[in-house]
């Protein structure tokens, strides 16, 4: 509640500006921490400026100051600049994933900064020349690979597991059927929430893996490197030898 | 060698389907083109080297073009030669550098008369026409007077071709459509979510035009996220000087196709008959199945309706919204429940009578801004009563209809 309070001021100061901008610019000094990153990510859908947005973020700090919120404010700004059309600033995306990671995170945070971190890296190198992604491959897979380390970790399966529909109904409330069956809906809602949220970690499982792959199929062979590298951070021989298997079946793609 | 000119090395061009690099020396033209053949699997690269030469030149000399295919420098992949024209082809990789590099030399053939310390310039190219720049001069000096028979071949030059080709997209989507089971499907539902990569495994930069989001922004994949709004988008892959692009049309949801899947009656078939209604499940697939909507959230915006008996009692069914979606296969159920009423609704004073009353159920599904739009605003789920026998059946009314068993009446 404390927070509240101290964002009230934000939120008279912006009052104003609500009339001007629509209520998504009020929103930075309303709600909670999610809500309010929320709002930001949204005005950044919209097309405003990283630069400012950022600076929104980066005062969230102040009223939201435990590690978890702090961890999440910098991921979120990352998120932003690892959005595309931004990426011309990878360096933003390594610096704020770089501080993002120093904080307690979400598993699906901390995946997804691994995977933005290990892009703009790659981000980086490409722009100086296509080659130079190979050269600094070693740079670019650590984060790939940390951040499939964090789905091994939390048991996180390689395929995915079904997520049916949600039921439609037509049965009126004051039928005695009702309750049951507005129970049975929110089950299903939930079980379809559960699902998507594990399929979702499923799905950075996939590309991680594919990233990592891909990356070490291209150019010479680093093999040793890549058995090196994965066997040191995932500790996990059957992915380890899964992982080298696919990279060999990719790498025979290449015509050379 | 006095006679030979400077490489000459252009700027490379890439124009597929005809791209040209020239080199001028004399009356001589030395061009390159290359083309890509994206149809093959794997890809081929055909590249020719070609010249062209004025009637004095060929009246004069010999010409001799050699083709050179190559991924890296003194790596070949293939080597042709001719006297005016070359052809190389070889399988290449998409996302890759190649170099086409012709060399052009010309050989002249002298017989005269050679007198000591003369030069003599067999080639002789200002003789001919032509500007005359650089060295052209084969120059030889004799000892003493003779015959001079002499064939000399100079190298003139060489061009370079630089060939970026461009990488090869391939996608799947994460949903496999009930209508059309390829997963390489380019025409896809709001909001799907399709994995991007390039083949064989290339780092590139990812961006979209039109809607939609990639995410990660570079590498050798990335998650294509289609707008909940019908458009087309444009996935890019760019690398170096080069990108590929692969495009989406994203389709909205157009229908709802309902079938029976069973019936559930309200209660123990009668006599004594003291209640009507009825209560069926039914099979929905929302429209078109050869797209998913599995990451579109829908509901049921029922507005509320009201009706009067037959008895001239007074009947309502309240505004209610109901979130619902769908599988992978856009499939879901819908139950219809008239509830349980007295028979003697339908009881009209003198008979019991048919009658009917329809509960409006227009459909919304949530846009990327969060705001709900209308797509099937005229879905009705309909009751009926029938005087004969009290019997009741409840109906979806969607792109198509779908009635229940008649049911009841009840104990």
């Amino acid at each position: 509640m404390h927070r509240y309070h101290h964002s009230s001021f934000v939120s008279i100061m912006s009052a104003t500006a609500l009339f001007a901008a629509g209520c998504a610019r009020l929103c930075y000094g309303q709600g909670n921490l999610d809500e309010r990153l929320a709002a930001i990510e949204m005005q950044a859908s919209k097309g405003a400026q990283l630069g400012k947005l950022e600076t929104e973020a980066l005062k969230l700090i102040q009223d939201f100051r435990s590690p978890a919120d702090t961890g999440k404010v910098y991921a979120h700004i990352a998120f932003l600049y690892a959005r595309p059309g931004a990426n011309k600033q990878p360096t933003k995306v390594i610096a704020y994933a770089t501080m993002a990671l120093k904080y307690p995170l979400e598993l699906r945070d901390s995946v997804r900064i691994y995977l933005d971190l290990g892009s703009a890296i790659t981000s980086k190198y490409l722009t100086i020349g296509p080659s130079e992604c190979l050269s600094h491959r070693r740079e670019i897979v650590v984060p790939f690979l940390s951040g499939l380390k964090l789905l091994l970790d939390n048991g996180v399966p390689e395929e995915p597991v079904p997520s049916p529909g949600v039921m439609k109904f037509d049965v009126p409330p004051d039928a005695p059927e009702y309750q049951q069956i507005v129970r049975e809906h929110a089950q299903q809602m939930e079980a379809r929430k559960r699902a998507d949220a594990l399929n979702e970690l499923v799905h950075l499982r996939f590309v991680l893996t594919n990233e990592i792959c891909g990356l070490y199929s291209q150019g010479t062979d680093a093999m040793a490197e890549l058995q090196e590298l994965s066997s040191q951070i995932l500790k996990n021989d059957a992915v380890v030898i899964a992982l080298l298997a696919k990279t060999k079946a990719e790498r025979a793609k290449h015509i050379k | 060698m006095n006679g030979i000119i400077k490489n000459c090395v252009l700027t490379a061009v890439l124009v597929f389907l005809g791209m040209t690099v020239q080199l001028h020396a004399q009356d001589i033209y030395l061009w390159n083109d290359s083309m890509l053949y994206q149809d093959e699997d794997p890809w081929e690269l055909a590249g020719w080297g070609n010249l062209t030469a004025s009637y004095d030149v060929q009246f004069y000399y010999d010409t001799t073009i050699n083709v050179y295919l190559m991924d890296q420098p003194f790596h070949y992949l293939d080597i042709e030669s001719g006297s005016t024209s070359a052809e190389v082809l070889a399988d290449v990789d998409p996302g890759a550098t190649y170099y086409i590099i012709s060399e052009l030399f010309v050989s002249a053939f002298y017989v005269g008369p050679c007198y000591p310390d003369e030069y003599y310039d067999i080639f002789a190219f200002w003789w001919y026409g032509g500007e005359t720049y650089g060295d052209w001069w084969y120059d030889f000096v004799m000892t003493e007077p003779s015959i001079c028979v002499s064939e000399v071949s100079i190298y003139l030059g060489n061009l370079i071709l630089e060939i970026d080709t461009p990488p090869r997209i391939v996608s799947s989507t994460a949903c496999t459509a009930a209508g059309n089971s390829n997963n390489a499907r380019t025409t896809i539902g709001l909001g799907e979510v399709v994995y991007i990569s390039t083949d064989p495994a290339i780092s590139v930069t990812w961006s979209v035009t039109g809607g939609g989001n990639v995410s990660p922004v570079s590498g050798t994949s990335t998650t294509f996220t289609s707008p909940k709004t019908p458009t087309t988008c444009t996935v890019h892959a760019s690398i170096g000087n080069t990108s590929s692009t692969k495009s989406f049309s994203v389709l909205a949801p157009s229908g709802i196709s309902v079938t029976l899947g069973s019936d559930s009656p309200l209660g123990d078939a009668g006599p004594p008959n003291n209640y009507i209604g009825a209560r069926s499940l039914f099979d929905c697939t929302v429209l078109p199945t050869t797209v998913s909507f599995f990451y579109l959230s829908f509901r049921e915006n029922i507005p509320g309706d009201s009706w009067t008996w037959p008895d001239s009692s007074a009947g309502s069914r309240g505004a209610e919204i109901v979130p619902w979606g769908v599988g992978c296969d856009n499939k879901t159920t819908d139950t219809v429940n008239s509830t349980l009423f007295g028979i003697g609704r339908i009881f009209n004073g003198s008979s019991y009578v048919d009658f009917g009353y329809s509960i409006r159920v227009p459909e919304e599904y949530q846009n990327g801004s969060g705001s709900w739009v209308s797509w099937l605003p005229g879905e009705t789920h309909p009751r009926e009563y029938r005087g004969s026998d009290q019997k009741a059946r409840v109906t979806i009314n969607a792109t198509n209809s779908a009635n229940g068993s008649w049911q009841g009446p009840y104990k």
